[in-house]
This record gives C-alpha cells, sequence and structure tokens, in this order.
C-alpha cells in the first residue's frame, strides 16, 4: 500500500466511497484509513449514520442514513472526510487557509497530490466567520472529477496582500 | 537576594501535564504551587492551532489552543493554585530544596521546601548530525512553532521539513497555512511516521513525502541557502548518486524528543535509559510515583507520548500525590480508574505500540 509511504490513498481505497449518481442527498466520503484513537466524527453524527465498535476503529458510513449535513466534515480533526453530491456535481472540502473565499469566487481545484486539476465555482461557504472551526468550501467542479478534488486555493487577488 | 517559601505540593512544569496536575491537586484540597520558565502557562499547546484527536467526550476536535485557554482559566480562578511564571526551578537537592530563579516581576531566587513535588518538565529536541547544521535557518521543529505561533514571525520562505512523525507533518502544515512554501519533508523510514491523514492533508497542497530519504548537508554562507538530500539504503546510510540539491532558506528539524531528566535526577530519582520512551527517563509505576516517596512525574518527561496522555498522566500523578498526604477519598479510587482506562484506550492503536514496549521495560526495572 502506497498511502503509507506517500500520503496519497491508493485507489482501492477509494472503492465504493463514492455516491451513487442519483443520490437525492449529498453523502460524506470518509477517507480514513488507518487505526488510531480518534472518534468525533462518530459523536457528532446527528443519525449515527457513522459507526465504530471502538475508539481506535476505522469508522464505517452506513449511507442511507447519511442526511449530507456536513457536521462530520467540520469536526473530523485529520480533515479527512469530504461531502459529495453528483446530482449538482458538488464537492464540500475542508479549509484552514486564509484567505476564505467568496461564494461565486473561483478557485484552484486541488487532487489529493495537490496538482490543479480544475477551476472551480465557490456555491457556498460554512464557518467563514467562526475562528476556532474549521470552514468548510462548496465548490462546483466537472463531473468525473467529484471523487478527485479534495481541496481549493484561493487565487492570489492583487489587492489581498499587504 | 534569596526569599524562603512555604510549600505543600510544587509542580515544576506549566504543560498539559503540570495544568491537569495542579487542576486536579487542588480538587483534594492539596495547596499548590505551579511553576513555568516562560510568561505565559500552557507548555506545547499554546502552540497546537490544530485540532485534538481523540475521544469526543475529553476535548477531541477541539484546538489546543483553546484547551490552553479553558486550563488556563480554570487555574486563574483557583484559589488553591498560586502561579510562578518566568521561573526556573534550577536545582532539587537530596534535602528537599527546590530552588527557583525568578525572572519577574523581581529577580531573586527563591528557595523552599515542598513536602511533595510533581516534575512535568516536559522533553527537549533532539538534532542531527550533519554538516551545516550550525547554520542559521536550521531550526528545531519547537521553535519553528514559536516563532509562527506565538510570536507570527515567518520562519522561512521554504523549507526542507526532517521528519514525518505527527509534530514534522502538524509543522508542515502549519508552514503552509502561515505561507511557507515547504519543498519536501524526508523521512528515513521506509515509511510514514505520524498519523497519515496528517500526511495526507499536506500531501494536498503538493508537498512531496519522501520516505527513506534523509538530509545530508545544509549549505550557505551565512545562512541555509540550500539542502542537500539523498536516498539511503536498508542500512540507513546515503545512497551515493541519489543527492538531490533542493533551494531552501530553512531546514525544520523534528526528528524526536528526548525527556528533561536533569531535576529529577539530582534528586536521587533512578533514570534509566529506555529508548522507546525518549532515552533517560525516571522511573515510575503506573500511578505515576517514582522511587521517592514524594515525587511524582507525569507528561513526556515520563515517556514521549502526547498531550491527552500527558493531561491523564498528570491527573494520576496529582491522586498519587494526594493519597501521599493522606487524603482518603473514593474520589480517587473512581478517577484512577477512569483515567487509566482512558490512557489504556488511547494506547491501544499501533502507534501506541512503542510506548508500550518501552512501559514494560520500564517496569521491569523497578529498583529494589
Amino acid at each position: 500500500m502506497k498511502l503509507f509511504e506517500t500520503g496519497i490513498p491508493d485507489r482501492e481505497l477509494l472503492e465504493g466511497l463514492a455516491p451513487p449518481p442519483d443520490r437525492a442527498k449529498p453523502l460524506a466520503v470518509l477517507e480514513c484509513f488507518e487505526e488510531f484513537p480518534c472518534d468525533p466524527c462518530k459523536a457528532v453524527c446527528p443519525t449515527d449514520a457513522i459507526v465504530m465498535n471502538r475508539i481506535t476503529d476505522i469508522p464505517r458510513l452506513i449511507p442511507e442514513r447519511c442526511t449530507g449535513c456536513a457536521k462530520c466534515v467540520v469536526a473530523c480533526p485529520g480533515l479527512a472526510i469530504f461531502m459529495v453530491w453528483p446530482k449538482k456535481n458538488l464537492v464540500w472540502v475542508p479549509h484552514e487557509f486564509v484567505p476564505i473565499p467568496e461564494r461565486g469566487e473561483i478557485v484552484d481545484a486541488l487532487d489529493r497530490e495537490g496538482n490543479v486539476i480544475a477551476q472551480a465555482e465557490v456555491k457556498a461557504v460554512m464557518n467563514a466567520r467562526k475562528k476556532l472551526e474549521t470552514t468548510v468550501v462548496c465548490v462546483q467542479v466537472p463531473k468525473e472529477l467529484l471523487m478527485e478534488v479534495r481541496a481549493i486555493r484561493v487565487r492570489e487577488k492583487k489587492d489581498a496582500r499587504d | 537576594m534569596s526569599e524562603k517559601l512555604d510549600v505543600q505540593l510544587a509542580v515544576v512544569g506549566g504543560g498539559p501535564a503540570g495544568l491537569a496536575a495542579a487542576l486536579a491537586a487542588s480538587r483534594f484540597g492539596l495547596e499548590v504551587l505551579l511553576i513555568d520558565e516562560n510568561k505565559e502557562l500552557g507548555g506545547q499547546l499554546i502552540k497546537q492551532t490544530h485540532k485534538f484527536f481523540g475521544s469526543h467526550n475529553h476535548m477531541a476536535s477541539v484546538r489546543g489552543i483553546e484547551i490552553a485557554n479553558r486550563l488556563k482559566k480554570e487555574i486563574r480562578e483557583n484559589s488553591h493554585i498560586t502561579v510562578f511564571l518566568d521561573t526556573t526551578a534550577v536545582g532539587y537537592y537530596e534535602n528537599g530544596e527546590l530552588l527557583l530563579y525568578r525572572k519577574s516581576p523581581e529577580e531573586k531566587l527563591v528557595s523552599c521546601f515542598p513536602k511533595a513535588v510533581i516534575f512535568a518538565t516536559g522533553a527537549r529536541e533532539n538534532m542531527l548530525a550533519f554538516p551545516g547544521n550550525d547554520l542559521p535557518g536550521v531550526y528545531g521543529a519547537g521553535a519553528v512553532q514559536t516563532l509562527m505561533n506565538v510570536y507570527g514571525v515567518l520562519p522561512a520562505r521554504k523549507i526542507l521539513m526532517v521528519g514525518s512523525g505527527n509534530i514534522g507533518l502538524i509543522v508542515s502544515y502549519q508552514l503552509l497555512q502561515a505561507g511557507t512554501e515547504v519543498a519536501a519533508i524526508v523521512e528515513i523510514l521506509p515509511w510514514i511516521g505520524g498519523y497519515i491523514v496528517h500526511a495526507s492533508k499536506v500531501r494536498r497542497y503538493g508537498v512531496p513525502i519522501l520516505t527513506r530519504h534523509t538530509i545530508i548537508e545544509a549549505r550557505g554562507k551565512e545562512w541555509v541557502e540550500e539542502a542537500v538530500i539523498a536516498k539511503v539504503g536498508e542500512d540507513f546510510n546515503p545512497i551515493e548518486g541519489t543527492e538531490k540539491v533542493l533551494e531552501v532558506d530553512a531546514v525544520c528539524l523534528a526528528v524526536g524528543l528526548s525527556p528533561i531528566v536533569e531535576l529529577v535526577r539530582q534528586a536521587g530519582v533512578y533514570t534509566p535509559y529506555i529508548p522507546e520512551l525518549g532515552g533517560l527517563v525516571p522511573w515510575h509505576d503506573d500511578d505515576m510515583r517514582t522511587n521517592l516517596p514524594n515525587v511524582f512525574v507525569a507528561g513526556d518527561l515520563a515517556g514521549i507520548e502526547e498531550a491527552t496522555t500527558a493531561m491523564l498522566e498528570g491527573e494520576l500523578a496529582a491522586l498519587s500525590a494526594a493519597e501521599y498526604f493522606g487524603v482518603k477519598s473514593e474520589e480517587i479510587q473512581k478517577m484512577r480508574k477512569d483515567r487509566k482506562a482512558r490512557l489504556e484506550e488511547l494506547r491501544a492503536s499501533r502507534f501506541s505500540d512503542k510506548v508500550k514496549n518501552g512501559l514494560q521495560k520500564l517496569a521491569a526495572k523497578r529498583p529494589k
């Protein structure tokens, strides 16, 4: 498994995580592949859609229960949970960088290796003003990139610095 | 000028272990003097801008800096705890004297004879030997965090990180957040040392993680201008011909920590060498008692681990100290059982195998 040498999840690990194309709601995508003591995602889920027996277990999602509320995306200390909605071509990613983009802004969409693979429009921003909370940015991307885009980078604005 | 002071329980070190120890001890009526050499309590917590892992019921998903703020507030509001900041414990002698050097509000030496002491002095960073490691721009990860997160100073424009343990990964991420480019993270082992989610997080922003690689030289006239890295073989020696030169203006070392044992050794605490726990460590049982009846230890001093376990150990040390003073309470047994269960739970994954081995070795070295 290359994941433990590179930090990049192997393709086989991602199999089965993508939501079905016709799903009515967004679905959480848990890219957490290693046993270690951590359980906030399970604790914050309002519908018990995330299952763990012991705190060191790898969390498992029950898609039928997931309402797409994004609470786990915000809570995950490892920033390893995303949300995907094929119907509207939307991806939600955690974002702990400044500047925080605004709705309507075009940002660089990055894959799991940091390559810029698309220009994406920001459709929503959660927790933009809560200083200690993780901001979550929702972007629209081409359908084939829904399971590829995992971060965004705000393009530098001429007047944003200095 | 020196002054004498009456102290029941001294807690040396105001990081996560010391803060938790002071608060727990005060719950059982002990009068605590909490000493820290910095101008602010919190130890490493105040630099930790990431959310903690662990159990949701016990401050997981809360950022280290916020945990520090909560504990500091509780300490401030606690009338049983006196805090000496900007104060270094410079000696602990066989006659029980703890000598304090206060730098403010007035520079002076203070002598006290605490009836018991909890040491939570933490750890210091390991250095790595390579040509050029004395150039300005070669930092320990702790210094990088202090500059960025305490003083708001950017330590570099482009940096090489050495070590992929959790500290190396987290500090790389913080550097990215601060606007520094991270050229690469090199790791001498064949696999990443820290939590993989931390690794994926920095990788996503384009930082290559190079396992089986190490730094062999830092070059520059007056400060770091480039770093030379190379692949290593099975014997961990660099392979000739694989050298690569990276243009960076800083190198950050995150290659492990060693417990700060000088004070406990002065007093006669037995400190065997246990590499799995970070080197020389004070012998202690699972209630954080040492071979001296009135000396207790907690946190990284008792074996390199992390802040959540440090806080639990601090509480366990406080419970043992309360018993030493004759406090009898069901609450002690209840708390002890709970904290030990939580420690066991946190140490259940493969990441704690090393620590658990180390603790077993330590237990076998119980002094007669």
